[in-house]
C-alpha cells in the first residue's frame, strides 16, 4: 500500500518533476509527453473512494482519495499540464517546466486527498511553486509580481491554517465532506479558499501576476490555482449562500476590468475572474446540478483557457508583444493558431458544438432551477459580455483587426510540438461539445440534461450577435491606450508597501548580523565534528587492543546495572545488591 | 528433503577439505562455487518448504530434542539462510578474478577452503536450535574469518586480523558465559526447550539475577560480534585490509548472522521478547541511534572508501538493532527486513571496491577520479548501491528505511524518525563525494593506460546485485512477507 | 491606433440579428412563457449597462500605465 501511495497521480507528476532536471531537451521532451499521461491512466484505474492513509503523529493525512468530483479536476489538470508541457517544451526554461510540474503535481493531491491537513500541506506547495514559475520569466516586472503574489497566497494560507486549527480544535472533522455548523473556524477556512479563487477584495492578484508570467508559464498558472480553489469549495462548501453573491460580483468584476483592458493576456486574466464567479456562484446555489455544472464548467474553462494561452504564448513568443494597441492583422501570419484561438474563443463564448455551450447552460439551468431570478439574470447577463473579453475581444485585438504595429511582422507560428499541442486542447473543446451526453456521465452526479434543442441554440445566439454587435459599435469607446484602472491593490502597494519597506530593512539588517553569526558557528561547528569524527579524530582512529577489551567489559558492567535497574525500582536494587 | 538442513553444513565442510586435498586454485575455486551453489538452492528448497507446510526440525543422529542436538528452521532462519547462501552463490563466481589478483597463487586454495568453512559455520549458527551447537558453529565462522582477514595483501591485514581475533574471542567468550548461565538455570541447552523452562518455572518473571546476567553476557558478547557501537572498533580495520572477496563475504553475512543470534536469544528464548520489550528495547537504543550518527559522520571524513564503507556498515548495523529495539511488529519486520537489503547493498558496493582495486590497485578517494569515464559500468553500480544506501525510492534501501520510519512513527517516536532521516542525508554525503570524484573531477594523466573497464567476470555478479537492489525496491513483495512473517513468528512467542 | 468602428463585422453581426429576431418570431416552441426576443433585449440592456460602467470606471478609477513604477 504504501508503495501504492507513491504512485498516485499527484506524486507521479511531482516525480517526473525530477525526471525534468535531466540535462538532455530531448529527454525533457519525452518525459513531457509521457509522464502526465501515465499519471492519467493510473488515476482511471483507481476506483472511486479508493484510500489511502498514511499516520502521521496523531493525524492520519489521507493523502489519496479519490472522489467522483477530484477525479474529473484531476483529469483536466493532467491534462493541462501534459498539453501545456508539451506546449512549453521548446522555448520554457528547466526551472519553469520544473516548477510548473511540481505545482501541477500539489494541485493534483488537492483534488485527491481526502484531508484537511495534506490539503493545506499541497496548497502551500502551490503557492510556493507556481510563485517559481512566475519568476522564471526572469524580468524585473515579473519578480515584483511573483512577491506580491506569493505574499497574497502566503497570506491565504494562513488564514485557512488558522481556520483549520480552530475548526479541529472545537471538534470539527478534518476529513473531506462538506462542513456544517458555522462557526469562525468555518469562515475562516472558507476565506483561506476564497482567497484563491479570486474573491472580492482580493480579485486582483491574477490580473496582476499571471501576466508577467513567460508565454509559456502562464497556460501552466491560469490550469491550476483558482480551480483547485473551486474543487475545495465544492468538497467542503456547496450550498453556502454566501458564495452566491460572491460569485455574482466576481463574474461582473471579471467583466468589467476585462472590457477597456489594452493587454491581451489580462484581457484573459480578468477572464478567468469572470467564469471562475460562474463557478463560485454555482458552488453556493448547490444542488446536484449545480454542482456538476462547477465541475464540469471548470473542466471545460481549463481546457479552453488553455487554449486561448497558447495562442497568446505564440503570439507574444514570435513578436513579443502582448498590447492590443500594438497587435493585430497576424491572421495570416498564424494560420494554425489562429484557428485554434478560434474555437477557443467560441468555447468560451458558449457557441452551440462548443464545451462551454454545454456546460454553462448546467449552472445558468440550476439557478433557474432554484428560482434565483436575480441570480440567472446576472449570470446570464455575464455570458453575454464574454465576447467583451475572451470571447471576440481578445481574439479580435490579437490577431484578426487591421495591423498596429511593426511587432507583429515576425509573427509566425510555433513549432510542431507546440502546434500539436495547441491543436489537440482545440480538439477537447470541441469533443466536449460534440459529445455531451459521454462528458456528463463523467460528472459527479447523474445528469438528464439535454443541451441540444432549437430554443436553447436560438436563445444562445441571441445572446451572443447583439452582444457582438455591440462590442464591434463600441469600439472607439472602449480602446483606452495606455491606461490601467486601479483596483484594491493600491491600498496594499502604496500605503502598506511604504511600512513593508522599512521592515524589510530592518529585517535585512538583522539577516545580515545573524548570517554572520551563522556562519562563524558553522567554521567552527566543522572544526569540532574534524576534531572527533575525522580520520585521526578519537572516534574514527585504530584503538589499541586492550583498551577495546576495556570498553568491552564497561559496556558488561553498564549492561548488567542497566538491566537490573529496568527490571526492578531504585530501592529494591539498592537493597538487593547491598544486603545481598 | 528430509536431511536438507543437515546438508546445508555437511557439503561446505566436504568441499574445505575437497580444496585442502587438491590444492589447486581452479579446483578449488570449482568446488567451492558449486558448494555455494547448492547451498543456495537447499536455502531456496528450504524456503519454499517453510512457506507451504510450515516449521522444518531435524534431530541430528535421530536423537529427539532436547536430548540430541535439533535443528529447527522457521521462517526467520529460512530468510537469513537465504541472505547467507544467496550472497555466497553470488561471491564465488566474483572470487575468481579477484582472488587471482589479490592473493598468491599457493595460497588460493586455503583462501577458498576458509572461505567455505566460514560459510559452513554461518549456515550453521542459522539452521541449529541447539544454543551450544550455536557457540560451536560461530567459532568455527570466527576462526575462519580472521584468517580470511589476514590474508590482505597490506602488513596491516595481519593487526587488524589479531584485533578481530582477540574481540571476537571475547565476544564468544561472554556468549559462552551466557549460555553457560542459561545451562545453569534450566538444565538444557536446546532453545526452544530452554524458552519452554524459562516460561514453566517462571524465571523471567521473578527478576531472576542470574538470568539477567546472563543476557548481559550474551548481548554485550553478540554486541561485539555484530559490531554494535562502541564495540565497532574491530570493523574498520578488518573489512578495510581483507582481501575483497572477503569483505564481500563477511560485511554482507557475517554481521547479519550475529543480527541472527541476538534475535533468537532475545525473542524466542524470552518468549516473544517478552523482557525485551520492557528493558533491553531501549537500552539497546542508544547505541544504535549512536551508531547511526556518529558511523555516519565519521564516514564522511574517510579518504579510503573502503573504510569509509566499513563505517556505513556501523551505522547500517545500527539501524537494524533501532528496527529490533522498537520491538514492534513493523520495527521488527523492517529491522530484519534491513537485514535483506543490507546485504544486497554493501555487498554491492564492496563489490564495486573490488573491481576498482583490481583495476586502479587501490580505493583512495583520490583514485576514483575519472573513473565515471573510464569504468562507466562499474561507478554506475557504485551509483545505484550508493542510492540504496541512502533510501531513495525504487532501491533497495527505501523500503527498509520507509518502513523504519513508519515503525519510528507508529510509536510516537518524533525525534527517532528524524534521526533516522538525519542518518540519510549523512549517507547522501558520504555517498556523494565518491560519485562527484568519480564523474566530475578529471582523470589522473599516468592511469589513463592502465584503468579501463573491470572484467566480465566482475561485472556480471555486480550487476546482478544491481538488478536485484531495483528489483526489491519496486518489488519487495517477497522479502516483505517473509520479514513480516518472520516478526510476527518472533512477537508471538515460542512456538 | 485607428479608432474607427470596423465595417464588415457590424454588418454581419447586424444582419445576424435581425435574422435572429425574425426566428423568435416563427412558431417554434419555447418551454415556458417567453417573451419574443427577450434573449436580445437582455443581452443588449445587460452588455449595455456594462459598457457605461466601464468607462465610469475608467473615468473614476483609470490611471497611466505606469503608475506603479513612478
Amino acid at each position: 500500500m504504501s508503495v501504492d501511495l507513491l504512485l498516485s497521480p499527484g506524486f507521479i507528476i511531482i516525480g517526473a518533476a525530477v525526471l525534468l532536471c535531466l540535462p538532455t531537451a530531448r529527454w525533457r521532451k519525452i518525459v513531457v509527453g509521457v509522464a502526465p499521461l501515465l499519471a492519467l491512466l493510473r488515476l482511471w484505474a483507481l476506483p472511486t473512494g479508493s484510500h489511502g492513509t498514511v499516520a502521521v503523529a496523531t493525524f492520519n493525512l489521507d493523502l489519496l482519495h479519490v472522489t467522483a468530483t477530484g477525479r474529473l479536476f484531476a483529469s483536466a489538470f493532467l491534462l493541462a499540464v501534459w498539453l501545456g508541457g508539451m506546449f512549453a517544451a521548446a522555448s520554457a526554461s528547466r526551472r519553469e517546466l520544473i516548477s510548473a510540474y511540481v505545482y501541477a503535481g500539489s494541485a493534483i493531491s488537492v483534488t485527491l486527498c481526502g484531508d484537511l491537513i495534506t490539503l493545506f500541506l499541497f496548497w502551500e506547495a502551490m503557492a510556493v511553486t507556481s510563485a517559481v514559475v512566475i519568476w522564471s520569466a526572469r524580468t524585473r516586472a515579473a519578480w515584483s509580481a511573483g512577491m506580491r503574489y506569493l505574499l497574497i497566497h502566503l497570506f491565504g494560507g494562513v488564514i485557512l491554517l488558522a481556520g483549520i486549527a480552530l475548526w479541529y480544535s472545537t471538534g470539527g472533522s478534518l476529513q473531506l465532506g462538506v462542513l456544517q455548523r458555522p462557526s469562525l473556524g468555518y469562515w475562516l477556512i472558507m476565506a483561506g479558499f476564497l482567497v484563491n479563487t479570486g474573491a472580492p477584495p482580493l480579485s486582483f492578484w491574477i490580473a496582476d501576476a499571471y501576466p508577467q508570467a513567460s508565454p509559456t508559464g502562464m497556460v501552466f498558472l491560469a490550469a491550476f490555482t483558482t480551480k483547485t480553489a473551486v474543487y475545495v469549495l465544492i468538497s467542503y462548501f456547496a450550498g453556502a449562500d454566501i458564495l452566491i453573491p460572491i460569485g455574482l460580483y466576481m463574474a461582473i468584476y471579471g467583466a468589467l476590468y476585462a472590457l477597456r483592458e489594452d493587454n491581451v493576456r489580462r484581457i484573459l486574466a480578468y477572464s478567468i475572474v469572470n467564469q471562475v464567479g460562474f463557478m463560485v456562484a454555482a458552488v453556493g446555489i448547490g444542488g446536484e446540478m449545480a454542482i456538476n455544472g462547477a465541475t464540469a464548467h471548470a473542466f471545460a474553462h481549463i481546457m479552453y483557457k488553455t487554449v486561448l494561452l497558447m495562442g497568446a504564448g505564440s503570439v507574444m513568443l514570435s513578436t513579443g508583444e502582448q498590447r492590443g494597441s500594438a497587435l493585430g492583422g497576424l491572421a495570416r501570419r498564424m494560420p494554425w493558431t489562429s484557428a485554434c484561438v478560434l474555437i477557443g474563443a467560441a468555447a468560451s463564448m458558449g457557441v452551440p458544438l462548443t464545451s462551454s455551450f454545454v456546460t454553462k447552460s448546467l449552472i445558468l439551468e440550476a439557478a433557474a432551477e432554484h428560482h434565483l431570478s436575480m441570480v440567472w439574470l446576472t449570470l446570464i447577463i455575464c455570458s453575454a459580455a464574454v465576447v467583451f473579453n475572451a470571447g471576440v475581444r481578445f481574439p479580435y485585438l490579437t490577431l484578426f483587426q487591421p495591423q498596429q504595429s511593426e511587432a507583429v511582422e515576425h509573427g509566425h507560428d510555433p513549432g510542431t510540438l507546440s502546434r500539436v499541442a495547441m491543436m489537440l486542447t482545440a480538439a477537447i473543446c470541441l469533443l466536449v461539445g460534440l459529445f455531451p451526453g459521454y462528458f456528463y456521465t463523467l460528472l459527479p452526479y447523474p445528469s438528464n440534461y439535454h443541451p441540444y434543442n432549437v430554443a436553447h441554440i436560438l436563445e444562445q445566439l441571441q445572446l451572443l450577435l447583439p452582444a457582438a454587435l455591440l462590442f464591434f459599435i463600441s469600439l472607439p469607446l472602449t480602446t483606452p491606450v495606455g491606461q490601467i484602472q486601479l483596483d484594491t491593490d493600491w491600498l496594499l502597494r502604496r500605503p502598506l508597501l511604504a511600512m513593508w519597506h522599512n521592515g524589510i530593512m530592518r529585517l535585512l539588517a538583522l539577516g545580515l548580523r545573524s548570517r554572520d553569526y551563522a556562519v562563524a558557528s558553522l567554521v567552527r561547528g566543522y572544526t569540532l565534528l574534524f576534531h572527533y569524527h575525522g580520520p585521526r579524530g578519537i572516534l574514527a582512529r585504530s584503538w589499541p587492543t586492550g583498551s577495546i577489551a576495556l570498553w568491552v567489559a564497561l559496556m558488561l558492567v553498564s549492561y548488567v546495572i542497566l538491566f537490573t535497574l529496568r527490571s526492578m525500582d531504585m530501592a529494591t536494587f539498592i537493597k538487593l545488591y547491598l544486603h545481598g | 528433503m528430509i536431511h536438507l538442513p543437515v546438508a546445508l553444513v555437511v557439503i561446505p565442510l566436504l568441499g574445505a577439505a575437497v580444496c585442502v586435498l587438491f590444492r589447486r586454485s581452479f579446483i578449488a575455486w570449482t568446488v567451492a562455487l558449486a558448494a555455494a551453489w547448492s547451498g543456495f538452492a537447499i536455502s531456496i528448497l528450504i524456503a519454499v518448504y517453510i512457506m507451504k507446510i510450515g516449521t522444518l526440525s531435524y534431530s541430528i543422529g535421530g536423537w529427539p530434542p532436547p536430548w540430541g542436538i535439533a535443528y529447527h528452521i522457521d521462517y526467520l532462519n529460512s530468510f537469513v539462510l537465504l541472505i547467507v547462501s544467496g550472497i555466497a552463490a553470488v561471491v564465488m563466481p566474483y572470487a575468481r578474478t579477484s582472488v587471482n589478483y589479490e592473493i598468491e597463487e599457493d595460497s588460493q586454495a586455503y583462501f577458498y577452503c576458509l572461505l567455505l568453512i566460514c560459510l559452513a559455520g554461518l549456515l550453521g549458527i542459522t539452521v541449529t536450535g541447539d544454543a551450544f551447537n550455536m557457540y560451536v558453529f560461530l567459532e568455527l565462522s570466527s576462526l575462519s574469518s580472521y584468517a580470511l582477514i589476514g590474508m590482505g595483501k597490506r602488513r596491516r591485514a595481519l593487526t587488524a586480523a589479531y584485533q578481530y581475533l582477540v574481540m571476537g574471542t571475547i565476544g564468544a567468550t561472554f556468549l559462552l558465559i551466557g549460555i553457560g548461565l542459561l545451562y545453569n538455570l534450566t538444565g538444557t541447552l536446546n532453545i526452544h526447550d530452554l524458552a519452554h523452562q524459562l516460561a514453566v518455572n517462571n524465571i523471567i518473571g521473578s527478576h531472576n539475577r542470574t538470568l539477567l546476567t546472563a543476557f548481559a553476557f550474551i548481548i554485550v558478547g553478540l554486541s561485539l560480534k555484530l559490531a554494535l557501537f562502541p564495540l565497532h572498533l574491530w570493523l574498520p580495520n578488518a573489512y578495510t585490509y581483507a582481501p575483497s572477496v572477503a569483505t564481500i563475504f563477511l560485511a554482507s553475512t557475517a554481521t547479519k548472522v550475529a543480527v541472527y543470534m541476538l534475535l533468537r536469544f532475545c525473542f524466542t528464548i524470552l518468549s516473544g521478547g517478552f523482557i525485551f520489550k520492557l528493558t533491553l528495547g531501549k537500552i539497546l537504543l542508544i547505541p544504535a541511534l549512536a551508531a547511526i550518527l556518529i558511523a555516519s559522520m565519521v564516514a564522511i571524513f574517510q579518504y579510503d572508501i573502503k573504510r569509509m564503507l566499513a563505517y556505513s556498515s556501523v551505522a547500517q548495523i545500527g539501524y537494524m538493532i533501532l528496527g529490533i529495539s522498537l520491538a514492534t511488529p513493523l520495527g521488527l519486520s523492517a529491522g530484519i527486513l534491513h537485514l535483506f537489503n543490507h546485504a544486497l547493498m554493501k555487498g554491492l558496493l564492496f563489490m564495486v571496491m573490488g573491481a576498482v582495486n583490481y583495476r586502479i590497485g587501490a580505493v583512495y578517494l583520490n583514485d576514483f577520479r575519472g573513473l565515471g569515464r573510464t569504468m562507466p559500468w562499474t561507478m554506475a553500480a557504485f551509483v545505484v548501491g550508493g542510492m540504496s544506501l541512502m533510501g531513495i525510492p525504487l532501491t533497495a534501501g527505501f523500503i527498509s528505511k520507509w518502513y523504519l520510519v513508519q515503525a519510528a512513527l507508529e510509536k510516537g517516536w518524533w525525534p527517532v524518525a528524524a534521526l533516522i532521516l538525519i542518518g540519510s542525508l549523512l549517507a547522501v554525503i558520504y555517498i556523494w563525494r565518491v560519485v562527484e570524484t568519480a564523474y566530475f573531477n578529471p582523470a589522473q594523466e599516468m592511469e589513463a593506460e592502465s584503468s579501463g573497464e573491470a572484467p566480465l567476470s566482475l561485472l556480471l555478479p555486480m550487476w546482478l546485485l544491481v538488478l536485484a537492489n531495483i528489483y526489491f525496491g519496486i518489488d519487495s513483495s517477497i522479502p516483505v512477507e517473509l520479514a513480516g512473517r518472520a516478526a510476527t513468528l518472533l512477537l508471538g512467542g515460542a512456538s | 491606433m485607428d479608432n474607427r468602428v470596423p465595417r464588415k463585422p457590424v454588418i454581419f453581426c447586424a444582419v445576424a440579428t435581425a435574422l435572429l429576431v425574425l426566428a423568435d418570431l416563427l412558431p417554434y416552441h419555447h418551454e415556458g412563457p417567453h417573451l419574443p426576443s427577450l434573449y436580445i433585449g437582455i443581452s443588449f440592456i445587460g452588455c449595455g449597462a456594462l459598457i457605461l460602467l466601464a468607462i465610469i470606471i475608467g473615468w473614476l478609477v483609470g490611471r497611466r500605465e505606469d503608475f506603479y513604477e513612478r
